[in-house]
């Protein structure tokens, strides 16, 4: 084994000395850098987001009828709103263009989240009318001078949710609040950890297939290509035949300090990611770590290749033009089967059968009976 | 088999195929035989195309032979246990860049199956050997060429191996460091090794080798040991006379009559003839002549030529080849001919 483990060693040598590893490293290690201190924290859902908004042309309306009768709700939200926003929304007409009627509905957004932070928002005769909920209600009986900042603005929420039930959304209690470092980012969503959790594997698997598996490949690639070539070279390839050693396995040798060259760097990348997301999220994705062997099985596929290429022609550069083409081949035949599948497949393959009745009804993939 | 040939080809032929359909053949050897003694300094000879590279190449496997035999050690050439006991120094090798020459010689010696601690025990003394002992933690990056030659025949010496195949040994090294890989040469014979060098620069070889082949488009053309080649291919001998004139046109009829051909020089006021044959017999002949004419022989030289004068009389003079050999007359290492002087009267 001595002789291949030296070429195996070699290929990290070479990797090394060309400063091809250490930049990989490097950028991988600044890459997790950044992404270490993103997290997020346990917050109470008290901004509105735009798609709490129901129907935002109607609560509109109803804010500028109602600008004479302070003593409603309505009229009391309008008349704390600042002036320059009223005008807009005076200025809003049916037949304004959808681009300006969201300008005023984002500037509305953000001005009532600000009146969710002033502390005298909530008027008890003002609401008088108006049936708040459990949790609001809850809120009021600790007394609203008692409660912190981010529970008075939860309690403003809710009470403008009460106020206003047909256009605007109720909210769940339970929101997230992404940090970078101690900083907030943006404003708190309203999901569950749950469902962070969830959005958290969709987004990773979504950044391995695509970013990792896509171009991670293809820097691979790049960085190994051009191993076997130099290695074929005319007087390094007679000098190394020479040696009492096995043709294939040398090649193979060859082939797998490559592997092993980018296995370490893929090591390095996703198991620092599944760290990260493990510490910041609470998110201990094993399948996420399962990803390093495929992800160095797919380098292998292409890999194989690019060394078939390299064996035939040795030139580096013509490896890698073989290897993009062949990915390029194989996602081709990727998009042309998940369309054919959507198109025309889907629409009549059977994914689930009914019973109904005394009859039984057929459901395709696209929903189709 | 102690006394069986270090190697040993017997009707070895290799013929390339090229073209569309592989049509086009190209017969590198055409049944070349010869044996390589163990503890010998064997040359290859031959011009651009003659076979040489092809022939090492079978020696050691890199390439298969298309028929005939070919014996390295006592193995099939290219067996590994074979490869096992030769060291091999290739033409133009590369040798890569990013290693030093300590990490060098570490690599080759593991892919000789040497361990770490044995490369380690030995590459200091190697290194300083051929010249290199200051520079074993530089890049090869930084090595000049004749460095890098010098490095190569380290390699090729670490697993201190019985044969040693040395493909142009000599190339892009300078004077003294050829005068240092000749004497690395010359260490390496008295220690029993075997060495087999292929090189163009034909006065290398002359200073160092026991015996020499010559390939010429795939065919040798001469195995033997060097001054029989140069003996075999020296064709004249000048004599320095002192004669009247009448004397000396007296002898020169004897020689006529002898059918002896002659040309007659001037040489510093002394008549000299130039005798076209190296025959001890017609030497005497001439001798005798000039001597029962009353001339005075002042000196005999017998031209020795060297080897590359053998050679290029040897090989077809008009082969496109030719002129590729004799690509580095200035560098002549030695004079181009030898002369040897005898008294007139006691040759």
């Amino acid at each position: 084994m001595r002789p291949y483990l030296a070429v195996i060693r070699d290929s990290f040598r070479e990797a090394f000395a060309t400063r091809v590893l250490w930049i990989m490293l490097i950028l991988i290690g600044v890459l997790l850098g950044l992404l270490a201190p993103l997290g997020f924290e346990r917050a109470l859902a008290v901004s509105l987001q735009f798609n709490d908004f129901q129907n935002p042309q109607a609560f509109l309306k109803e804010l500028r009828d109602n600008r004479n009768s302070s003593e409603t709700p309505a009229g009391y939200v309008w008349s704390r709103l600042s002036d320059g926003f009223k005008e807009e929304v005076n200025d809003v007409k049916p037949d304004t263009d959808r681009r300006r009627r969201m300008g005023v509905l984002g500037r509305a957004r953000n001005e009532i989240n600000r009146l969710f932070s002033e502390p005298d928002f909530y008027n008890k005769e003002v609401w008088a009318d108006v049936r708040l909920g459990s949790e609001a209600n809850d809120l009021l009986d600790q007394g609203l001078t008692s409660l912190s900042e981010e529970e008075r603005r939860r309690f403003n929420r809710l009470a403008f949710e009460a106020a206003f039930p047909s256009h605007i959304e109720a909210s769940g209690r339970d929101a997230i609040q992404f940090v970078y470092l101690w900083y907030p980012i943006g404003d708190e969503l309203p999901i569950q950890e749950t469902q962070l959790h969830q959005i958290g594997e969709q987004v990773l698997s979504f950044l391995v297939s695509r970013l990792v598996g896509n171009i991670g490949v293809f820097i691979a690639l790049l960085v190994t290509a051009s191993i076997v070539p130099q290695m074929l070279d005319s007087g390094a390839i007679d000098l190394l035949l020479s040696k009492p050693v096995s043709r294939p396995l040398l090649f193979l040798s060859k082939f797998f300090g490559g592997c092993t060259f980018i296995f370490l760097n893929a090591t390095f990348l996703i198991a620092g990611l599944w760290a990260i997301v493990g510490w910041r999220f609470g998110i201990w994705s094993d399948g996420l770590l399962w990803t390093i062997p495929v992800f160095v099985f797919v380098f292998a596929i292409y890999y194989s290749v690019s060394t078939l290429a390299a064996v035939i022609w040795r030139n580096a550069v013509v490896s890698i033009v073989v290897s993009i083409l062949f990915w390029a081949v194989c996602f081709t035949v990727g998009l042309a089967k998940s369309s054919l599948d959507n198109w025309f497949l889907d629409a009549r393959r059977t994914a689930n059968i009914i019973p109904a009745g005394e009859t039984l009804i057929r459901l395709t993939q696209t929903g189709s009976g | 088999m102690p006394d069986a040939p270090a190697v040993s080809v017997t009707d070895l032929k290799k013929t390339y195929s090229s073209g569309l359909f592989r049509r086009r053949k190209v017969e590198a050897l055409q049944g070349v035989s010869f044996d390589v003694q163990p503890g010998e300094i064997f040359g290859l000879l031959g011009p651009n195309g003659a076979g040489k590279t092809t022939l090492i190449k079978v020696l050691l496997g890199l390439v298969k032979r298309s028929d005939g035999q070919a014996n390295v050690l006592g193995l099939p050439a290219g067996d590994r246990r074979g490869r096992m006991r030769i060291g091999y120094l290739p033409e133009n090798h590369r040798i890569p860049r990013h290693l030093t020459g300590n990490t060098a010689l570490e690599y080759y010696g593991q892919l000789s199956h040497m361990s770490l601690s044995e490369i380690r025990s030995k590459r200091g003394e190697l290194l300083d050997s051929v010249g290199l002992g200051k520079w074993g933690t530089a890049t090869i990056a930084s090595y000049s060429k004749g460095m890098l030659q010098r490095l190569g025949l380290a390699q090729a010496m670490l697993h201190d191996p019985e044969l040693l195949i040395l493909d142009e040994p000599t190339d892009g090294v300078d004077p003294v460091g050829r005068a240092g890989i000749r004497d690395t040469l010359f260490w390496l014979k008295d220690r029993g090794k075997t060495i087999f060098l292929n090189s163009h620069l034909l006065q290398e070889l002359e200073l160092v080798c026991d015996r020499v082949a010559i390939l010429q488009k795939g065919l040798l053309r001469h195995v033997g040991p060097i001054q029989e080649l140069t003996h075999a291919a020296s064709s004249s001998v000048t004599f320095r006379l002192t004669s009247e004139p009448e004397e000396f046109q007296s002898a020169l009829r004897l020689l006529d009559s002898a059918d002896i051909t002659w040309r007659q020089i001037e040489n510093q006021g002394h008549p000299t003839v130039i005798v076209e044959s190296s025959e001890q017999a017609t030497i005497d002949q001439v001798i005798d002549s000039f001597r029962k004419a009353n001339v005075s022989i002042s000196a005999i030289i017998r031209k020795q030529m060297t080897l590359e004068e053998a050679f290029l009389q040897l090989v077809d003079r008009d082969s496109d080849e030719i002129d590729d050999v004799r690509r580095f007359p200035s560098e002549r290492a030695v004079p181009s001919e030898s002369e040897e002087t005898t008294k007139g009267g006691d040759s």
